[in-house]
């Protein structure tokens, strides 16, 4: 766990977790401050949860995927990862620690967004309330099925290509999933096309892992066989994306 | 390779061909550096590795490495095998003494953090301000202290020498005597660097791999003329 442990340290030194982690704890609480919460104060909680989850996913997008595509860039560039593997550390294993190494802090991130979200903003009702648990662990599960390959794909393209470019891939990618589909899918309501049709079915659908609306509008938890059909194709998504990453992961350039 | 048996040796076979393999459009082309005409047998000691500018003496240690593969042959080492590249870099912002904590435990950081004192090595600066020679003691003690009570070793050291000054070499070279028990050292040096003491030479001329005797200490200008 070498390589673990030194890019655990890089990232700790470099300090920038520190301002996200800043933002995450303070801004949930200050953002819904500055909406005309005092004419309806119930909507004061809800306006938490969504930007304290908002937030995490821009923690994500930005601070993680960054992270993973300057370490690849910056070990892979610098002889780290070709020492490694002289020392018997094969790719998998240099990919797994790297990835964890990120994780880690960033689990830190996830945490402090699930107990803001979860309890600061709990119903009172406890019907409601079991689903707001049951809907906010369901989103964090969701959320960590969408992060965590894509992480492993920011770190696989910087060891190939350069940082900025394997982030702007990774985020362009995340983006698409997210919001672009959404285009498509208004798109392809009022055409018919065949091929954006095909690009459709396709794409990497990461929207289904967004569950905000669900916990502002307060539609309750997934049902079951729901969300194991989400968590099933999010799954196989995030097993085609480390696939991918594989044979793109480079120890030297 | 990476195995640990009684003795660390490197066997490079008769025939051997180090070079690369470009992909070009309508298949591969191989550039060959260097081909051995006689096996060559590293064991335990200190071996130099010597030619002039581009004639694959790095190559020939990634090959051994096994960062890239031979053209034709196949190098065989005993012992846990490390590779220090003159490029390997840290984090500009960890200071060396993170870089042994985040890679050694107990005896081997203990190590690490006496060769820094002995070498002169300030290990609260961060490596992004450390000078060159400074950068290159860093490597150099990751690739010692890792050998430290660790069983048979094959160090590879590419031109781990070419920013330090003679004061640190000579420590460096006592360093290597007190611990030579169960450790090759394979050591890529630039033929005008007449400093080190060897157990054997393997240099690099007119496209052959070819391993010296030396005795000891090498004839370092007939050796340089002869790599001319």
């Amino acid at each position: 766990m070498e390589l673990f442990k030194l890019t655990l340290a890089s990232i700790i030194t470099r300090k920038t977790f520190v301002i996200f982690g800043v933002l995450l704890l303070a801004l949930p609480f200050v953002l819904p401050l500055m909406t005309p919460w005092e004419s309806k104060p119930s909507l004061l909680e809800p306006a938490r949860a969504q930007a304290a989850w908002s937030l995490l996913w821009m923690a994500a997008l930005s601070w993680l995927l960054f992270q993973g595509a300057t370490i690849g860039d910056r070990w892979s560039s610098h002889g780290i990862l070709e020492y490694f593997k002289t020392l018997g550390v094969s790719k998998r294993k240099q990919m797994g620690q790297l990835w964890l190494s990120c994780f880690t802090v960033f689990a830190g991130f996830a945490l402090i967004t699930f107990v803001i979200s979860t309890f600061t903003a709990l119903p009172g009702d406890p019907i409601e309330a079991r689903h707001w648990i049951i809907t906010n662990l369901q989103y964090l599960l969701l959320f960590l099925l969408v992060v965590s390959p894509l992480l492993v794909l920011a770190i696989s393209l910087g060891t190939r290509l350069n940082g900025a470019a394997a982030y702007a891939i990774t985020i362009s990618l995340a983006l698409y999933g997210l919001f672009g589909i959404g285009q498509l899918e208004v798109f392809l309501a009022d055409n018919k096309h065949t091929v954006l049709n095909v690009l459709y079915v396709i794409s990497p659908h990461y929207h289904l892992s967004d569950l905000t609306s669900r916990l502002v509008f307060k539609l309750g938890a997934i049902p079951m066989a729901q969300m194991g059909q989400i968590s099933a194709y999010l799954g196989g998504l995030a097993i085609i994306t480390v696939g991918i990453s594989y044979p793109l992961y480079r120890e030297g350039k | 390779m990476n195995s640990t048996t009684q003795e660390p040796s490197i066997s490079i076979p008769k025939g051997l061909t180090i070079g690369y393999r470009s992909r070009r459009l309508g298949g591969q082309k191989e550039i060959n550096l260097a081909e051995t005409d006689e096996k060559i047998h590293l064991s335990a000691g200190r071996h130099l590795l010597l030619a002039r500018n581009g004639r694959g003496k790095t190559t020939l240690l990634k090959t051994v490495a096994r960062i890239i593969p031979s053209l034709k042959g196949e190098i065989n080492c005993e012992g846990i095998v490390q590779f220090v590249d003159e490029d390997l870099r840290f984090d500009s912002e960890l200071k060396p003494k993170q870089i042994f904590s985040a890679l050694f435990k107990n005896g081997q950081r203990q190590f690490a953090m006496e060769m820094a004192e002995s070498i002169e090595l300030d290990v609260e600066k961060p490596y992004g301000k450390l000078s060159k020679g400074n950068r290159q003691k860093v490597g150099l003690i990751v690739a010692e202290s890792r050998t430290h009570n660790n069983g048979p070793q094959v160090l590879l050291l590419d031109e781990p020498f070419s920013g330090l000054d003679f004061a640190a070499r000579e420590k460096v070279d006592a360093i290597w005597r007190e611990n030579q028990d169960n450790i090759v050292r394979l050591v890529c040096v630039h033929p005008d660097e007449p400093t080190l003491q060897a157990d054997s030479a393997i240099i690099i001329r007119e496209g052959r791999l070819e391993q010296l005797e030396v005795n000891g200490s090498l004839d370092w200008m007939e050796t340089k003329l002869s790599l001319n």
